[in-house]
């Protein structure tokens, strides 16, 4: 093996380290402590100070394939909410949103939640919503012409949360936006925040792929959006705060452990490369 | 076609359509018919796309029949393309038809299609990424410059910081990354939110005066 | 409402007017002939021409996506920018008799990209050579359109693969896959969250309002140019409102903040 084959692996040799890194933890858990992030403790602390009664939209704006990252994020918050008494308020603005919303609030709520005495009261269900931004603005412009029935066909005017109470932004008393894309957070703060009386009205928080969250610090730094939960770490930090509040089950742990060796692996990879490529460059080759 | 048809009158469409939703946004009230009107305006965009739906089905069924009529290169996999797509039109339809119009992103078959068939594979072909990151960064992540350099670092340091391990490695390790994440990316996306807005607002002030017309279609 | 504007919008009316009447005065002055506003060379678009070239040298086509765009979403103008550089791109497939394959993710833009193909190929002399085959629906989704895109790019061994409009997750896929057919790869995206893929994993990259010039960029047009020059005189305003804004709230003064509230 020359020097320069460092830098010019198969990357097929790469793939199978990833995946045998990656596959270890998850079956061994290496049980790493988790640092608690400043956007994610602000998540925690703003809807820990919401009233029992307030009102909470969530927003399941995601598909199966950021399932991993966003889910347990939403569904760490639905638990947060539900325990703290809030009224929640659930829908998609994505059609694959939908099954995975109807998911998370049986998990959290029962397996026959719609049917219970608190559904109508302190949860409901709308599913898919359409319309994508002009469906969020028309939601949050008047909640029953956006869609006039829940995800069951039940008509919102049977439904006393509905009706009388969550008839538009001026209500809403939180916004969380489990996003992978769009229509998502920028179209919230568009189209709801900014048209309803700004942050002090309609508070956000997120939950986003880390890919995304990026983006959308330039809104987080100017206070439009509260708290943002970063992928699969931002998941694990909100369900470690959970765990020490209110014994909510902490499951991230192996998939974060997976996580980190993952990134150590690919910064090893890019040493590596870094070598072969200084090294072949100091002999006067080309990389 | 006459150009009137296929070039001013579109011209003059997209421009009257512009000027009334920038009116509608910005002077009409919320909740007043007028406001409701162009609602319901843009609402009519959405039986256009949804007729589209239509040629694109139509144009997928025809080069797929065409390449299996012809036995075409890979006229096999052609033969799968439609057979899936016929089959979940099926599926579909009969979900429409034993569970009515309302339920139907709720119906059982299609949801039983899209939990056992589609999800899977979606969240199959989402986990590549996790390869592809891999190798792109073995491949492009090099000292060839300052900027990459830099680029290097940064890279190095958020892969450690948003991870556990990184903070079992060093305490500091997550603080950077929340710093580099909150000043210098922020300012850095701000930037680039403001030009691209700026860039779309004149894009669209060219499309309404007609000046960018690309995608109209032969002048003659 | 506040001054007959919207509540939480007269802020934005006003820099929406103040942007509109610098992109227009500037249009006004380059078409006149009173300015003559220069761009900058865009590496990417330049690369296009060689691009085509090395596919006819080749023998081996170009495959062409203007990302998950249709022309009813938010990033509408992605995807109008995009059409607008496969307009330029197919004329050129055109004269140099290389083969071009455009792949659309939302049907309603096929019907556009037929015409403005068939436009390019008329504008060539070729009408004859174009083929709507070439033109090839891969179905709505995202994941499912990438991976037929990744596909045809591996089975036609293409020489160059363009990628120009809104890019989501599949950006990276597309890049670092193409990149393993040894075709050049020339990608442009306004998705903040995408460009860094693209910077990385394609030969050339354009970043955010690139995009957007293509259009005055590759017709040389003076009012498409002039329209450009005015984007940087609103950019110049922008950095002057958030120099002014930054000194006068550190000395206690907020009503331009206060006015951005509005």
């Amino acid at each position: 093996m020359s020097i320069g084959s460092i830098s010019k692996i198969d990357r097929r040799y790469l793939y199978i380290l990833l995946f045998i890194a990656v596959s270890i933890p998850l079956l061994s858990p290496l049980k790493l402590p988790i640092p608690i992030g400043e956007h994610a403790k602000r998540v925690y602390d703003l809807t820990e100070s919401l009233t029992a009664g307030d009102i909470v939209i969530e927003s399941f704006d995601f598909g199966p394939s950021t399932r991993p990252e966003n889910y347990p994020q939403a569904k760490g918050h639905l638990f947060h909410a539900r325990e703290l008494g809030l009224k929640v308020v659930a829908l998609a603005f994505w059609p694959s949103g939908a099954p995975i919303g109807e998911e998370a609030l049986r998990e959290v709520y029962g397996a026959d939640f719609e049917h219970s005495s608190e559904y109508g009261q302190t949860v409901v269900y709308l599913g898919y919503v359409p319309g994508n931004e002009v469906g969020m603005q028309t939601f949050g412009d008047d909640t029953s012409t956006a869609k006039g029935t829940d995800h069951w066909g039940t008509s919102l005017t049977d439904l006393p949360l509905m009706r009388d109470e969550c008839r538009s932004a001026e209500d809403f008393d939180l916004w969380a936006e489990w996003a992978s894309g769009t229509p998502g957070e920028q179209q919230v703060i568009q189209f709801v925040q900014g048209r309803h009386g700004g942050p002090s009205a309609v508070p956000i928080v997120v939950g986003a792929t880390a890919v995304s969250v990026s983006g959308m610090m330039n809104f987080y730094t100017s206070g439009q959006i509260y708290g943002i939960l970063n992928g699969l770490a931002g998941a694990g930090e909100y369900e470690f705060m959970l765990n020490i509040g209110y014994g909510y089950p902490y499951e991230q742990g192996p998939s974060l452990d997976a996580q980190s060796l993952g990134h150590v692996l690919i910064l090893a990879f890019i040493v590596l490369g870094n070598i072969g490529y200084l090294l072949t460059r100091s002999k006067g080759g080309k990389s | 076609m006459s150009l009137v048809v296929k070039r001013y009158i579109p011209l003059a469409i997209t421009f009257v359509m512009g000027i009334i939703m920038v009116i509608a946004t910005y002077f009409l009230e919320i909740g007043s018919p007028a406001r409701d009107a162009t609602t319901l305006l843009t609402g009519t965009v959405d039986v256009i796309v949804a007729t589209a739906g239509v040629i694109g089905l139509i144009v997928l069924l025809r080069h797929h029949g065409v390449n299996v009529s012809r036995r075409g290169k890979y006229w096999k996999y052609s033969t799968i393309t439609i057979i899936g797509v016929i089959t979940y039109l099926i599926v579909a339809v009969y979900g429409v038809a034993i569970q009515g119009r309302y339920l139907m992103v709720a119906s059982e078959p299609v949801s039983w299609v899209y939990n056992q068939l589609y999800a899977h594979m979606d969240a199959t072909i989402f986990s590549l990424l996790a390869f592809f990151i891999a190798s792109a960064a073995y491949r492009a992540f090099r000292l060839r410059s300052l900027e990459a350099s830099v680029l290097l670092l940064v890279g190095a340091l958020m892969l450690l910081g948003r991870a556990p391990i990184g903070g079992v490695m060093w305490e500091g390790f997550p603080n950077i990354a929340t710093w580099l994440l909150n000043v210098p990316n922020s300012a850095g996306m701000r930037a680039i939110t403001i030009g691209i807005a700026i860039g779309a607002i004149l894009l669209a002030i060219r499309q309404l005066m007609g000046v960018e017309r690309g995608y109209l279609g032969p002048e003659r | 409402m506040i001054y007959g504007i919207n509540d939480g919008l007269v802020a934005s009316f006003v820099l929406l007017i103040v942007v509109v009447a610098e992109g227009l005065i500037a249009l006004y002055l380059s078409r006149t002939g009173r300015a003559h506003p220069k761009i900058r060379k865009i590496a990417g678009l330049e690369a296009i021409e060689e691009a085509v070239g090395r596919a006819t040298e080749m023998g081996r086509p170009i495959t062409y996506t203007t990302g998950l765009g249709g022309i009813r979403d938010q990033v509408y103008y992605q995807t109008i920018a995009g059409l607008n550089i496969l307009g330029y791109t197919a004329e050129l497939a055109a004269k140099y008799n290389a083969r071009l394959i455009y792949f659309p993710y939302d049907p309603t833009i096929i019907p556009m990209a037929v015409d403005v193909m068939e436009q390019a190929y008329i504008r060539a002399g070729k009408s004859e050579a174009f083929n709507r085959d070439n033109i090839q629906y891969l179905g709505g989704d995202q994941f499912p359109w990438a991976f037929g895109v990744l596909g045809a790019m591996h089975r036609e061994q293409s020489a160059a693969n363009i990628h120009m409009g809104p890019f989501w997750a599949e950006s990276l896929i597309l890049s670092e896959s193409g990149f393993y057919t040894g075709a050049i790869q020339i990608a442009g995206t306004a998705n903040y969250h995408q460009i860094a893929f693209f910077v990385v994993a394609a030969d050339y990259a354009l970043i955010g309002e690139e995009l957007m010039a293509a259009g005055a960029y590759l017709s040389k047009d003076p009012t498409s140019i002039g329209s450009l020059w005015g984007s940087d005189w609103a950019k110049i305003t922008s950095i002057a409102l958030t120099i002014l804004a930054v000194l006068l709230t550190a000395a206690g003064v907020t009503a331009l903040l206060d006015f951005f509230a509005l």
